[in-house]
């Protein structure tokens, strides 16, 4: 697995040098969302020089005025010391297949947790996809699937910031700073997490985790399920730790210490053993409406004690005498009866009900508003 | 100038009765979601039977059902989807709204009902268009970030059919682009988990220039509604397909009231070219009566500026109507039947919404149990019988007057 890296200078790219970190992502104010570059032309030509590939990342997300913009600038550049550009954003990843020659690098992270979506992008780039660059919310499990699946060498972050949110609105400037980049942090009431990082700038405002992703721990792992790129994100923190990760990928495990004592803030290792951001979604839904079937006759809307309960009948359904039903109470409880004598709305004593209009039975003692009737058999 | 093309108003329906409800209002096409794919986890949702239902009630009033399967689904929900495809496909679902590559592709071979790329994906641009327009996908349903004016260009430029939010919550975030449940509440907001952490209040610290903290306490990330009735003719000018109304999750009132307003709105504008100020403000003022934070046109004509964010506490206006009841049947001459919703009690102002036309208010002189007993208080959830009022039908939405 090899390293890379986002860098602003040229001591930085110096340190990728000596660390044997070959390939560099070069992060424009215009078209990167944190990016703070002005001129790309210089850094990539060093880079050029010393051996290193450069990526040119364009991961804004556009509105349509916002993307002739972005063309139009990005025309001017001179792409000859460039050796991939990073996409995200469908629009730019069409126009840089139609308006150059560079390898893509097709940043996936967002979403994209199949098989089928990941083959079909995969299928659509075709020769000029170098890379995926996928979701840290994959467990190394399916990484490896997707890995063995997907004939394009995959990256994820190994280490640096989690973007939470991302809005192009600005949200920070109002509160009363008018400086072009704001960077705060903000707690919630709602969360026992404190001092989430926020960035507003020309892009809208960036939200971060309080931890940052951490698999310092699994990079070895990570060569052996075949991951080809670990990204390392330090423009927030120290860029000198590029070194001990340099080292620890080449096998130093002392490094895994160094990094954590002097890397400023927490770290997690997020979703890489698993994923289980679904697993609460049983307990938000009402179990009340768990799949019926055609045995469902219609939803008890009213009871009046000892007198009657009111079932308003469900399309295509009707409730005759004589009929066997079952209730099921909104806390789960079962009641099986026959229907004796049923009445309308105006206590008139019927044969049967139709859809759509009320039925009145005899009160039965356990039923309750919301309760609903089935036929038991 | 009379036009014969209006923008179709499509409507949410979270349920089987708000269905019902939005239809009879005057929705052409109401979107919902099955009990999974979605991202409502928690919303009500509709089981097999009820889509069956809900989808025949739409078609014999000839209005289209397009059901929501935009969760960015992971490869063990995808397994479960063509089951569930065969069934939609039977009960001739007019298109599936979907955010992900992948359940684009299950739904292309799995059935033969068109696909509407959801708001999820964030389709902003021209380039983006064309590319999903290759992905196979009929209709873009483009992030609310785009101008009116905007979206009419990638429908231009693509040929593919448009629709745009025109009304209801918005999240701050790029939609797709915000994690922070999964991360703060271990909840996938892009399956259906959001848990509005946009929505409460932070403290933020700022650095000053002379590098020391600053606090502030704000509701930063929380944005205000979207309401576009006043633009209706932009959408009529840029030939925007159809206009969508966000609200699952509120409740019949809601559903009711916005399908009246928008549908008399863009009948008005075919009608008569024009939208006068005081059939605005009408409009807006009943569209003020729901529950909403306050309104704002949010990037409709300009990116949405600072005064799109809704800096209070949830909850806290006061509601000049509130939803009382919905009308279960109607017994000519004799009497009408409610469903409570929210309590009132005799000598209360209520009033009744027809599907068309002027609201009718009345005082309310007697009231009684389904089995004939007076009452003087109504209680949620119960049926409650009132005299019959002329021109009331079942469905009809019942509001009390604060
Ligand atoms: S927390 Fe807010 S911004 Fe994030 S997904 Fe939910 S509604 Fe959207």
């Amino acid at each position: 697995m090899q390293i890379n890296t986002y860098v602003r200078n040229h001591k930085e790219i110096e340190l990728c040098r000596e660390n044997r970190v070959m390939e560099v992502i070069l992060a424009h104010k215009d078209f990167s969302r944190t990016g703070d570059l002005s001129d790309i032309s210089e850094l990539a030509q060093i880079c050029q020089q010393f051996g290193i590939r450069t990526v040119f990342e364009w991961d804004i997300i556009m509105t349509e005025n916002d993307f002739q913009k972005c063309a139009e600038k990005f025309k001017t550049f001179d792409l000859k010391n460039i050796s991939a550009i990073r996409v995200q954003d469908p629009g730019a990843l069409e126009y840089c297949l139609n308006h150059t020659e560079l390898p893509i690098q097709l940043v996936l992270e967002n979403g994209n947790h199949n098989l089928v979506g990941l083959k079909k992008w995969r299928g659509y780039v075709g020769e000029r996809l170098e890379r995926m660059v996928l979701s840290i919310e994959l467990p190394e499990a399916t990484l490896k699937e997707y890995i063995e699946a997907l004939d394009v060498p995959v990256e994820i972050l190994v280490l640096g910031p989690i973007l939470l949110f991302y809005s192009p609105r600005k949200l920070l400037s109002v509160l009363g700073s008018d400086k072009e980049e704001i960077i705060a942090s903000g707690s919630s009431e709602e969360s026992p997490h404190k001092g989430f990082p926020l960035i507003e700038n020309r892009h809208g405002t960036f939200m971060f985790h309080i931890k940052d992703q951490s698999l310092m721990e699994y990079l070895e792992d990570l060569s052996q399920i075949n991951l080809a790129y670990g990204r390392v994100d330090l423009r927030q923190r120290n860029f000198r730790l590029l070194e001990n990760v340099a080292r620890l990928n080449a096998g130093d495990k002392n490094e895994i210490t160094t990094i954590k004592n002097e890397y400023g803030t927490e770290l997690t290792k997020g979703y890489f053993h698993v994923n289980k951001t679904d697993v609460l979604f049983p307990k938000l839904k009402n179990q009340r409406l768990l799949p019926r079937d055609d045995s469902f006759l219609g939803e008890v809307l009213d009871v009046s004690n000892k007198n009657y309960f009111a079932i308003l009948m469900k399309k295509n359904a009707a409730l005759t005498v004589g009929q066997k039903i079952k209730i099921l109470s909104p806390q789960g409880k079962e009641i099986f009866l026959t229907v004796e004598r049923v009445r309308n709305s105006l206590f008139e004593v019927q044969q049967s009900i139709e859809s759509g209009y009320l039925a009145l039975l005899d009160f039965h003692s356990g039923v309750l508003p919301k309760s609903l009737v089935f036929k038991a058999e | 100038m009379k036009t014969a093309w209006k923008p179709e108003l499509l409507a949410p329906a979270g349920n089987l009765e708000k269905l019902k409800v939005a239809i009879s209002y005057g929705a052409d096409a109401v979107y919902l979601g099955g009990q999974k794919f979605g991202l409502r986890a928690a919303a009500d949702n509709f089981t097999y039977e009820e889509l069956a239902e809900g989808v025949q009630f739409a078609h014999e009033r000839g209005r289209q059902v397009y059901v929501v399967l935009n969760s960015f689904l992971h490869d063990k929900d995808l397994n479960d989807l063509p089951e569930f495809l065969t069934f939609l496909d039977s009960l001739k679902v007019d298109a599936l709204i979907v955010s992900d590559l992948g359940v684009v592709e299950t739904c292309l071979n799995y059935s033969q009902i068109p696909v509407h790329l959801s708001t999820q994906a964030s389709c902003l641009n021209v380039e983006a268009a064309k590319f999903w327009k290759k992905m196979g996908v009929k209709r873009l349903i483009v992030g609310r970030e785009l101008s009116i004016k905007e979206a009419g260009m990638l429908k231009r430029a693509t040929e593919l059919e448009v629709e745009m939010f025109i009304h209801g919550s918005m999240c701050m975030a790029y939609s797709g682009n915000c994690v922070i449940s999964n991360y703060t509440q271990g909840r996938d907001s892009n399956r259906g988990g959001c848990a509005h952490s946009c929505r409460f209040e932070y403290s933020i610290d700022f650095k000053n220039e002379w590098q020391e903290v600053e606090k502030r306490k704000a509701y930063f990330m929380s944005s205000k509604d979207l309401m576009g009735v006043s633009l209706l003719e932009e959408f009529f000018k840029e030939g925007i397909d159809s206009v969508k109304v966000e609200g699952r999750m509120k409740g019949p009132l809601y559903a009711g009231t916005i399908s009246k307003v928008y549908r008399e709105a863009l009948d008005y504008y075919a009608e008569h070219g024009n939208l006068y100020s005081q059939n605005i403000l009408e409009w807006e003022s009943e569209l003020k009566k729901l529950a909403h934070r306050d309104y704002t046109t949010a990037s409709l004509v300009t990116p949405a500026g600072t005064d799109s964010i809704f800096s209070e506490r949830e909850g806290t206006k006061d509601l000049e109507a509130q939803a009382a009841a919905v009308v279960t049947e109607v017994v000519k001459d004799q009497h009408i039947i409610v469903e409570i919703k929210k309590a009132f009690e005799i000598g209360d102002v209520i009033e009744y919404v027809p599907f068309s036309g002027a609201t009718k208010a009345w005082k309310v002189a007697e009231m009684a149990t389904l089995g004939n007993q007076k009452i003087e208080r109504t209680k949620p959830s119960t049926l409650v019988k009132l005299p019959y009022v002329s021109g009331i039908e079942a469905l009809n939405i019942v509001r009390r007057k604060s």
